[in-house]
C-alpha cells in the first residue's frame, strides 16, 4: 500500500470577534479549530475521524479538500505538497479529491435533474464528449445502485428520498474517478433503515475501486462498520488513533472510553452506570496548559492540568495522548 | 372557515388580475386592427359624452377616448416591460456580484445601492428627462435607473443565503469556477422573488410614466394614459370622462400587476401555500355524552386516527393506533421518518399542526376522557385536554431547544409558564419551583438568569425538559429529545430522563428513530410503520426475539459497538407513503418473506407472547 495522504501538524485558527477594549489592548483572540493534526492515509484504506460537534473534524475535511486553507502545517498528496495550490493545479487536485456532504437534501441543485448533477463534474473538467459524459454519469448511477438508471436520470431532487439523494451525491463524487473521498457525516441525516444501504454502497465502492476514504462521523458505531482505522478528535486535536477494533475494545484515552460507553444500544442484561460529566466542551481560544480534556475528565490529576500529555504508543499502530494511557490512576 | 375563504378570495383576486393583464395585452397588441377610430384623428365633435357612437366619449379635440385608451395600453405595457426588465437585469447582476464576493466589493456596491435608495426616485427621473429630453427610451431608462436597487437588494439577500448551500459548496469543491457557480447554481435558484418583484416594478413603471406624462414630460407624440389624465383634468367639469376612464384603466392595471405579484409569490413559495392549508376539526363532544374513561392506566389510546390535509388530498398519518400505558411505565415509539410517530404524540395531546385533525379514536388521560371518536371532549365549553396539558401530561418537542424566547432569561420563561397554570402563585413560589426543576435535571441554579444563546444546545434541551416538568406531570411525551445533540450529551439527557422516571414515578413516551436510544430508557417498545404499530413488546423481547420482519430489519440495520462487528444490512425499497393504498400488508413490498397472502389481505394483530403483539400474517416467519 502506498501512502496517498500525509498530513502533518495541520492547524487552522479562526480570528474571533472580540470586544472593543480587547482590540485597543491589541489582544487578538483566535479559535483553535484544528490544532496540530497528523494523519496518514494509504490507498484503499478507510480512516474514520470521530468527534463531537466543535471537535474540528469537519474543518479537517475542508482543509484536506482545500475548501479552506490551513493556517499552518503541511498537506502532502501523492508525495507533493498541496497547501498552496492554485489555478489549474488546484482544479486538478479537486478532480482527484472528492467530497460528500452531510445534508443530502441540500447537496443537489433543486433545478437540475439527477443526470445533470452527476454529469456536472465532468462538464467542469471537460472530460470526454457530451455522449461519453452521459454514459459515465449513467454508469456512476448504476454503481450506487440507483437502478434502472434511466428512471432516476430525469428526476429532480425534490422527487427523491434522502437515501436516494445521498446515493446521487456519491455518484457525483465518483464520476471523476477520484483517488481520495472525504465523506462528512454522509449518513447522519438518514433513517436507520436507509443508512445501512448507503453505508453498504460506500463500503463496496471503496473495496472495488481501491479508493482511499476519510470518513468523518460523530457515531462510533458507524465508524466501526465503515473504517479500518479510527482517529478520535477532541477540541481540534487527535487524542487517540488506532485500528478500529482495538480502539473500541481497548480504548486507552478516557474520552474515547466515554464515547464508546455513550453509544446508545441494547446491551443485553447490562445496565451501565452513567458518569455525570463536568461541563461541556467549549471552544479552545488559547493553547491549553495541560491536557485539553482535563477539565471534563473523570480521572484527571494535577499533572493533567499542567503538562500536555505525550503520545503514548501502545502498539505500533495505536497511540493515545494521555498521561495514563499505559496504566495509572 | 375564515382562512379558507381568505385563500379563495386571494385566488379569485389572482385570477381577476391575471385576466385584466391578459386583456390589456390583447387590446394593446391588436389595437391597430380593432374597429376603432384613429386615436389621433379629430373627426368627431369635441366633448361628446359616452354614447353609442363613442362608447367612452371624445376629448377636447374630438378624439375617441376608447381608441386612445387602447393605444395608450401599448405604451403602458412597453414601459412596464422594458423598464422592469432593465431594472431586474441590473439588479440581478449587481446584487449577485455583491452578495457572492462579499468584502470590499459588497461594501462598495451596497453603499451605491443605499445612495440610489436615498434619492427620491421621481425627482431623479424628472432630472434625467429634463436633461436628456422626453423621448420614451430615456423615460424607460430613467425609470429603470431608479428602481434597480430594489431588485439588487433582494438578489443580494438571496445570494447570501444561497451561497452557503451545500450544492453550491459541492460545485466549488468539484472545481467549478466562480462564474459557473453563479450562473448555473446561484442565480437560477434565487430568481423567484425577483420575478415576483418585477410585476410590482411594472406597476411602479406604469405609474411613473403616467406621472411624467401628467407633468407634460412624457413623449409628446405618444398616446399615454398619464397624458390623457393631464389633458382631462382641465376639462373635469365639462368632460369628466376624459380623465376618469384613463384613471380607471391605470388603477386597474397597476393593481393587477401588484396582485399578480402576490399570487406569483404564493405560487412560487410552497411554504406560504402550506400555511394556507387547514383542516376542519370534528365538532366537540359534551362530557355527558362521552363514554366514561377506563380507570387504571395513565394513558389509554384506542383506535386513534389522525389525518393531514395537503394540496394533493388527505393522508392518514396515524391509522388505528391503540395502546395503554400504566403509571410509571415507559414506552419507546420507534420508526422511520414519516411513519407517524411524531403525529401520534401530537394527536394524543391535541397539539397538532393546523392542517391536521383526529378523525377517529378515543383517548383517556389519567382516567379522564379527552377524545371520543376523534372529537374533543368538552365540559362547560372548556376542552378537557386544555386543563390536563402541561399539568398531567407534558410534551418535549423535537428540536425544542430552538423554541425558547431568545430575549428573555430562561428562569423568567419558567416562572411565567408556572404562573400561567397557577394564577395565584407568587413570584417567589414560581422561582422556587423553577430552581427545583433545574436541580432535578442537573442544570446549575445560576443558569436561571442566562439567556438561551448563552447556553449550549444540550443545556437548552435540558431547560426544555425542566419546562415540561414544572407542574409535576404524570406523563411526559418526548419527541426526539436528543436528535440534534452529540452522543455524550444525548447519553446524559437520556440518563436524566431515566432517573426522573425512576425517582418520580413518571410515565414516559420516548419517540425516536433510534432503536438504541429507546433500548436503555424504555421498558416497552412500539414499532411503527406507515401509521400503524406493527409490533409492541417489552424491550428485552423486541431485541431478543422480534416477530415482525420490519422490526428485524430495523435491528439488522443498526451498527453497534458492542458484540462482534457486523456490516449493517440495508432495507430494500422506499417507505410506504401515506398517500398509497393497498389491500394487503403495507410492509409487503419491502418484506423479504412476503407471500401472496401478504399482498392481498390485511394482516391480523396477533398476540405472540406475554404483552407481545405483531401485525403480521406470519410472525417470525412461521409459514416460511
Amino acid at each position: 500500500m502506498t501512502r496517498l495522504l500525509e498530513v502533518r501538524n495541520l492547524t487552522k485558527l479562526y480570528p474571533m470577534r472580540s470586544g472593543a477594549l480587547a482590540m485597543l489592548r491589541g489582544e487578538r483572540r483566535v479559535l483553535r479549530a484544528v490544532d496540530g493534526v497528523d494523519l496518514d492515509l494509504s490507498e484503499g484504506e478507510v480512516l474514520a475521524i470521530v468527534g463531537e460537534s466543535g471537535s474540528g473534524k469537519t474543518t479537517t475535511g475542508k482543509l484536506i479538500t482545500l475548501q479552506e486553507r490551513p493556517t499552518g502545517g503541511s498537506l502532502r498528496f501523492d508525495g507533493a505538497d498541496v497547501v498552496n495550490l492554485s489555478g489549474a493545479a488546484l482544479k486538478a487536485y479537486r478532480r482527484r479529491v472528492q467530497m460528500i456532504f452531510q445534508n443530502p437534501y441540500e447537496a443537489l441543485d433543486p433545478r437540475h435533474t439527477v443526470l445533470q448533477s452527476v454529469m456536472e463534474p465532468l462538464d467542469i473538467h471537460k472530460v470526454g464528449t457530451p455522449a461519453s459524459r452521459r454514459a459515465a454519469a449513467e454508469a456512476a448511477l448504476d454503481q450506487v445502485e440507483l437502478r434502472p438508471t434511466a428512471r432516476y436520470a430525469t428526476r429532480y431532487p425534490a422527487d427523491l428520498s434522502g437515501g436516494q439523494l445521498q446515493r446521487v451525491a456519491i455518484a457525483r463524487a465518483l464520476v471523476l474517478d477520484p483517488r481520495l473521498l472525504v465523506a462528512d457525516e454522509p449518513v447522519s441525516m438518514l433513517d436507520v433503515s436507509v443508512r445501512a444501504g448507503v453505508m453498504n454502497v460506500m463500503l463496496r465502492l471503496s473495496r472495488d475501486l481501491g479508493l482511499a476514504s476519510l470518513y468523518i462521523t460523530h457515531d462510533l458505531a458507524v465508524a466501526r462498520a465503515m473504517s479500518t482505522r479510527i482517529a478520535v478528535m477532541y477540541l481540534g486535536a487527535i487524542v487517540e488513533q488506532g485500528p478500529t477494533e482495538t480502539l473500541i475494545s481497548a480504548a486507552a484515552h478516557p474520552y474515547t472510553r466515554l464515547l464508546v460507553g455513550a453509544v446508545p444500544e441494547h446491551r443485553p442484561g447490562h445496565r451501565r452506570e452513567r458518569v455525570r460529566l463536568a461541563g461541556e466542551a467549549s471552544a479552545l481560544t488559547a493553547e491549553p496548559a495541560g491536557c485539553r480534556f482535563a477539565p471534563r475528565c473523570p480521572a484527571a490529576t494535577a499533572l493533567c492540568r499542567t503538562v500536555p500529555p505525550p503520545r503514548v504508543a501502545l502498539t505500533p499502530e495505536h497511540w493515545s495522548a494521555c498521561h495514563f494511557a499505559a496504566g495509572g490512576p | 372557515m375564515v382562512p379558507a375563504l381568505l385563500a379563495l378570495s386571494r385566488r379569485a383576486a389572482f385570477l381577476i388580475s391575471a385576466a385584466i393583464v391578459v386583456v390589456t395585452v390583447i387590446v394593446a397588441v391588436t389595437a391597430p386592427w380593432l374597429p376603432l377610430p384613429d386615436p389621433n384623428g379629430m373627426e368627431a365633435a369635441p366633448y361628446e359624452p359616452p354614447g353609442p357612437g363613442h362608447w367612452l366619449g371624445t376629448d377636447n379635440y374630438g378624439r375617441d377616448v376608447l381608441a386612445r385608451l387602447a393605444w395608450g395600453a401599448q405604451l403602458a405595457l412597453i414601459v412596464a416591460l422594458v423598464s422592469s426588465a432593465i431594472a431586474s437585469v441590473i439588479g440581478v447582476i449587481l446584487g449577485s456580484i455583491s452578495g457572492y464576493f462579499g468584502g470590499t466589493v459588497d461594501a462598495l456596491l451596497s453603499r451605491t445601492i443605499d445612495v440610489f435608495l436615498l434619492i427620491p426616485s421621481f425627482f431623479l427621473v424628472l432630472l434625467i428627462v429634463a436633461l436628456f429630453g422626453s423621448r420614451l427610451e430615456f423615460t424607460m431608462l430613467a425609470i429603470a435607473l431608479t428602481t434597480w436597487p430594489r431588485s439588487a437588494r433582494i438578489m443580494r439577500a438571496q445570494v447570501l443565503s444561497l451561497k452557503s448551500r451545500v450544492y453550491v459548496q459541492a460545485a466549488r469543491a468539484a472545481g467549478a469556477s466562480h462564474g459557473r457557480t453563479l450562473v448555473r447554481h446561484i442565480i437560477p435558484n434565487g430568481l423567484a422573488p425577483i420575478i415576483t418583484d418585477a410585476t410590482i416594478l411594472m406597476g411602479l413603471a406604469v405609474l411613473t410614466e403616467a406621472g411624467l406624462s401628467f407633468l407634460g414630460l412624457g413623449d409628446q407624440n405618444a398616446v399615454s394614459w398619464g397624458r390623457m389624465i393631464f389633458d382631462g383634468q382641465r376639462q373635469l367639469r365639462i368632460a369628466p370622462w376624459m380623465s376618469i376612464f384613463p384613471g380607471i384603466a391605470l388603477l386597474l392595471l397597476v393593481a393587477s400587476f401588484n396582485l399578480l405579484g402576490d399570487g406569483l409569490n404564493e405560487a412560487l413559495n410552497p411554504q406560504l401555500r402550506r400555511l394556507a392549508a387547514r383542516a376542519t376539526p370534528k365538532p366537540p363532544m359534551p362530557v355527558g355524552e362521552a363514554r366514561p374513561a377506563t380507570p387504571g392506566p395513565i394513558l389509554d389510546v384506542s383506535n386513534l386516527r389522525m389525518s393531514y390535509r395537503l394540496d394533493s388530498g388527505q393522508i392518514m398519518a396515524v391509522d388505528g393506533v391503540s395502546f395503554r400505558l400504566q403509571q410509571g411505565e415507559s414506552l419507546g415509539v420507534v420508526g422511520e421518518s414519516g411513519c407517524g410517530k411524531s403525529s401520534l404524540g401530537a394527536a394524543i395531546l391535541q397539539v397538532m399542526a393546523p392542517n391536521a385533525t383526529t378523525v377517529a379514536g378515543d383517548v383517556d388521560l389519567g382516567g379522564i376522557p379527552i377524545l371520543r371518536d376523534g372529537r374533543r371532549v368538552v365540559s362547560h365549553d372548556r376542552e378537557m385536554i386544555a386543563d390536563l396539558r402541561w399539568t398531567t401530561a407534558a410534551m418535549i418537542f423535537q428540536s425544542a431547544m430552538n423554541a425558547l424566547n431568545p430575549v428573555i432569561p430562561v428562569g423568567a420563561q419558567l416562572t411565567e409558564a408556572y404562573r400561567l397554570h397557577r394564577p395565584g402563585a407568587s413570584h417567589k413560589e414560581a422561582l422556587a419551583r423553577a430552581a427545583a426543576v433545574f436541580d432535578l435535571i442537573g442544570v446549575p441554579r445560576e443558569r436561571l438568569g442566562s439567556y438561551p444563546h448563552e447556553l449550549s444546545g444540550g443545556m437548552r434541551q435540558r431547560v426544555m425538559i425542566a419546562l415540561s416538568l414544572l407542574h409535576e406531570p404524570k406523563l411526559v411525551i418526548a419527541d426526539e429529545p436528543t436528535t440534534a445533540l452529540d452522543v455524550l450529551i444525548q447519553d446524559q439527557i437520556l440518563g436524566e430522563l431515566d432517573t426522573l422516571k425512576r425517582q418520580m414515578g413518571l410515565s414516559l413516551i420516548l419517540i425516536s428513530h433510534d432503536m438504541g436510544a429507546v433500548a436503555e430508557t424504555c421498558e416497552r417498545v412500539a414499532v411503527m410503520y406507515a401509521g400503524e404499530i406493527v409490533e409492541m413488546a417489552p424491550t428485552e423481547t423486541v431485541f431478543r426475539s422480534p416477530q415482525h420482519p420490519y422490526t428485524k430489519a430495523l435491528l439488522a440495520a443498526l451498527p453497534t459497538v458492542s458484540g462482534p462487528c457486523r456490516v449493517p444490512a440495508g432495507l430494500p425499497g422506499e417507505p410506504f407513503s401515506a398517500g398509497e393504498t393497498t389491500p394487503g400488508c403495507r410492509f409487503a413490498p419491502r418484506c423479504s418473506v412476503a407471500q401472496d397472502l401478504c399482498r392481498s389481505s390485511r394482516p391480523p394483530r396477533v398476540a405472540v407472547g406475554a404483552g407481545h403483539e405483531a401485525l403480521c400474517h406470519f410472525p417470525a416467519g412461521s409459514a416460511a
